[in-house]
């Protein structure tokens, strides 16, 4: 009787995970805010988990099925002695062929997203490649604020030399902002990321971008953001007492060359020019330079 | 100022306790109440007494309607009043989880008492048991509900500020040591003086709300003082308010304790006993009164336009004649900018090599170099760099170089001519652009070598120096 109890008592846990698993969609248990990725390639990597998720599962419960049966089979039957199964060479080749091959086989199927992801600026090396002017902004990651550096509106990089500089040093008409980045809408973008002093980790979940700040490094960020909006931009490197202050902004927008001409336009106010219409006669404006 | 005075004892007061926090805690003091206690328990105790009973604790603050601080009022009517409940209509619309605000009946009644909750639906005002003596109003009465913004100004601050700023805005949070990893590092500001660095007021008035809003909004740059971008406008607006309160806080238990400072000098009981009855009698009534009337005469003037640092010349355009100018300037004899910024602005001025004396105290400093008004040793800003703490834009630059840096040894030039100020500031723009007036291979920090240099092409079309990108028009 009592074999027979916890046979049953260790096979409904299983079965409880797979049922609340499977429900919990319906039911919104996940992370609140669990929206749908806003890149393509997000979207990529979402099927990849999925993919993940369902070897898990399959290895899941076909444990769970094996370890069930022999609860079973080991209660009917008080007798039987228990097989030993240690050293044996069958076995060990088959549990370490099998999950080897998965492994391998999802090794080579991410390779194509990893790439995309990674390795992107092979061809910025070239002499007038029309990638170079897909760059968007320099964020420099510091304690604890994002400062944010725009090219001036109408740049055009002909080399990654001409970048390189760029990241080096200040340039003519260069826009800064913080804590709040905007990209443009449906269109590959390319942002620098540096660190100010320690690591850090620029992380904009719904766009499912997570990459680190290195100090001395200048590293390029690739995306195409394909849905309008805000997205809550957050670092997910302990990078110090104050790491949980680092609450950003990405928005992108439709109008991206236009959002930078008013952004020059708070940038160049002299205190008279009424060039930007909102620009109250004070001189106290909504701005969002420093 | 003499109105005022002899307004002070009428005005309102207002206490209000702050939900079920630490009761015991305490905005800490000036170290100097320590020695005055050790001169004087009879003055430290008044000092603290008066203090506690106009600004109280923490979490039992006091609003006075002498300050001019926006404690957040909303008002109404009364409709109908039993026991210790009463049923309102508001003007406006209440922030959510209104509690613990003073409840002041009527224009000018002097007795004021605490509401306990608020529910919004049923309009149901709880007040705190009151003594025998109060009656509640008849329907009717004008209402008026005070404290909320402060106390949404408190929590933002204990959240986000206090650990560098500490909890009386003395700069010494638990976190303020950990800044002080390089020698030029600002230490977060003491607001205990009234006085902000990077403001667009005149020369010798104090910082606006807005300006105070935009450094916490955007940070300083370059310092360890970080953005609040994303603070709700209504939330960076109290905790706006909340720096406001703490300031003239500390400024007045300051000038308070100035006002006890000869007791505190004075070496013998018998030095003592005649100076205590002076100070602490109706001499101390007088000292407060001018202290804190002095202050809010301070702050409110920060927020009259008239007072604000505005050009009326447009900026000279950006071109090469113009930054020659301002540079001819920067390093010429009369403005000498050079003198602490270095002849290219590296921050590295001859005027470093030189003791300084104290403003305040006028003592010598015991090292050479310049410090600010907190005694912390600050460094001509390197130009180079083009982080600009205050703000980038022209308008910004213009009141850096019209009023200077506030509190430190950068002065202000209101004299020049603002064509030049222009001229300057066009200038400091270019300094950490490449190839706008080169550099010679030795730059020597105090040296004459400028004069040497040859000025290099036009800047304004392109900025075709070494490798950086060219502009599309
Ligand atoms: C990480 C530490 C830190 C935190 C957190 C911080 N500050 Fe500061 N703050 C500083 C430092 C450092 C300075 C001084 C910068 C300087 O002198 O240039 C400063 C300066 C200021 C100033 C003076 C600006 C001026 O013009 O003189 C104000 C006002 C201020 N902080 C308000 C706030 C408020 C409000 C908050 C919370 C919302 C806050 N600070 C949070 C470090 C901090
Ligand atoms: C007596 C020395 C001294 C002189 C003269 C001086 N400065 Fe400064 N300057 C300083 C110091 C010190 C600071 C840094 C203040 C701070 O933030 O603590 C500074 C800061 C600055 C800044 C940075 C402001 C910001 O927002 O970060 C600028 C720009 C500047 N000075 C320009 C000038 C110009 C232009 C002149 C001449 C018209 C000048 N200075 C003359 C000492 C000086
Ligand atoms: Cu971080």
């Amino acid at each position: 009787m009592s074999r027979i109890f916890w046979c049953l008592f260790f096979t409904a846990w299983p079965i409880l995970g797979i049922v609340v698993s499977v429900i919990s969609p319906q039911m919104n248990w996940g992370f609140p805010d669990n929206r749908e990725s806003a890149t393509p390639l997000g979207e990529r990597i979402d099927d990849l988990f999925y993919l993940i998720l369902c070897i898990v599962t399959i290895a899941f419960i076909g444990t769970m099925v094996v370890l069930a049966y022999v609860l079973w089979k080991a209660s009917k039957n008080e007798d039987e002695k228990g097989w030993f199964s240690h050293g044996s060479h069958n076995l060990e080749v088959i549990w370490t062929i099998v999950p080897a091959g998965i492994l391998l086989f999802i090794a080579l199927y991410q390779m194509d997203v990893w790439a995309i992801y990674r390795v992107r600026d092979y061809d910025l090396k070239q002499q007038n490649s029309p990638r170079l002017n897909n760059l968007v902004a320099e964020v420099i990651a510091r304690q604890f604020e994002w400062r944010i550096r725009y090219p001036a509106p109408g740049t055009v990089f002909k080399s990654k030399k001409q970048i390189d500089d760029w990241l080096a040093k200040p340039q003519a008409g260069d826009l800064y902002t913080v804590n709040h980045l905007h990209v443009p809408l449906n269109k590959e973008t390319l942002i620098y990321l540096k660190s100010g002093d320690v690591q850090h980790s620029f992380f904009v979940p719904e766009m499912r971008v997570k990459q680190d700040a290195i100090p001395g490094q200048n590293i390029d960020i690739w995306f195409t953001v394909n849905r309008a909006g805000d997205f809550d931009l957050t670092c997910a490197e302990l990078c110090g007492w104050g790491h949980y202050k680092m609450r950003g902004r990405v928005t992108a927008i439709e109008d991206f060359s236009g959002f930078l001409q008013k952004l020059k336009a708070e940038q160049d106010f002299d205190g008279i020019s009424k060039s930007a219409g909102e620009i109250a006669a004070t001189g106290q404006t909504q701005e969002v330079t420093r | 100022m003499s109105i005022r005075r002899h307004l002070l004892p009428y005005l309102v007061l207002v206490l209000m306790v702050a939900g079920c926090a630490d009761q015991s805690a305490k905005f800490s003091s000036d170290r100097r109440i320590e020695e005055l206690e050790s001169a004087s328990t009879d003055a430290a105790n008044n000092l603290t007494t008066t203090l506690l009973e106009h600004f109280g604790t923490p979490n039992r603050l006091v609003s006075w309607s002498a300050l001019p601080i926006d404690y957040g009022t909303v008002s109404g009517t009364v409709l109908s009043a039993s026991g210790d409940q009463l049923r309102l209509s508001l003007e406006t619309k209440p922030p959510a989880g209104l509690a613990n605000v003073a409840v002041v009946f009527g224009e000018n009644n002097p007795g004021p008492r605490l509401a306990v909750s608020y529910d919004s639906d049923s309009r149901m005002l709880t007040l705190a048991p009151g003594t025998k003596s109060d009656t509640l109003p008849p329907p009717g009465t004008r209402v008026r509900l005070i404290g909320h913004r402060l106390q949404q100004g408190r929590q933002s601050f204990m959240q986000h500020c206090m650990h560098c700023h500490g909890v009386a805005g003395d700069g010494f949070g638990p976190t303020a040591r950990y800044i002080r990893n390089h020698k030029f590092n600002p230490m977060p500001r003491d607001f205990r003086r009234g006085l902000f660095k990077f403001t667009s007021t005149k020369d010798g008035i104090y910082a606006s709300r807005d300006d105070l809003k935009r450094t916490v909004k955007l940070g300083l740059s370059g310092t360890y003082m970080p953005s609040f971008l994303l603070l709700s406008d209504a939330e960076l607006d109290a905790v706006v308010e909340y720096v406001r309160f703490l300031a003239i806080r500390g400024e007045t238990e300051r000038r308070l304790l100035a006002h006890f400072q000869p007791l505190i000098d004075a070496k013998t009981p018998q030095d003592r006993q005649p100076l205590e009855q002076e100070l602490n009698g109706a001499g101390f009534t007088e000292a407060f009164n001018d202290a804190v009337s002095l202050v809010a005469e301070n702050w409110q003037a920060a927020e009259e336009s008239d007072n604000v640092v505005l050009p009326t010349v447009a900026r000279v355009p950006d071109g090469f004649e113009s930054r020659k100018k301002g540079r001819d300037l920067f390093i010429g004899t009369k403005i000498n900018c050079a003198k602490c910024h270095g002849p290219r602005g590296r921050g590295n001025g001859s005027f470093l090599n030189e003791i300084q004396e104290n403003p305040e105290t006028k003592k010598k400093y015991s090292e050479p170099g310049l410090f600010d008004n907190w005694e912390n040793k600050v460094s001509p800003r390197d130009l180079t760099a083009g982080i600009y703490r205050g703000g980038r834009r022209p308008l910004d630059l213009f009141r850096r170089v019209t009023t200077g840096v506030k509190g430190t040894p950068m002065p202000g030039f209101a004299a020049l001519k603002e064509e030049d100020r222009w001229h300057i500031v066009n200038y400091i723009l270019s300094i950490p652009i490449a190839g706008v007036f080169p550099e010679k291979k030795h730059d020597h920090p105090d040296g004459d070598d400028h004069k040497a240099d040859k000025p290099a092409p036009a800047p304004t079309k392109s900025t075709k120096g070494s490798g950086s990108p060219s502009k599309d028009k």
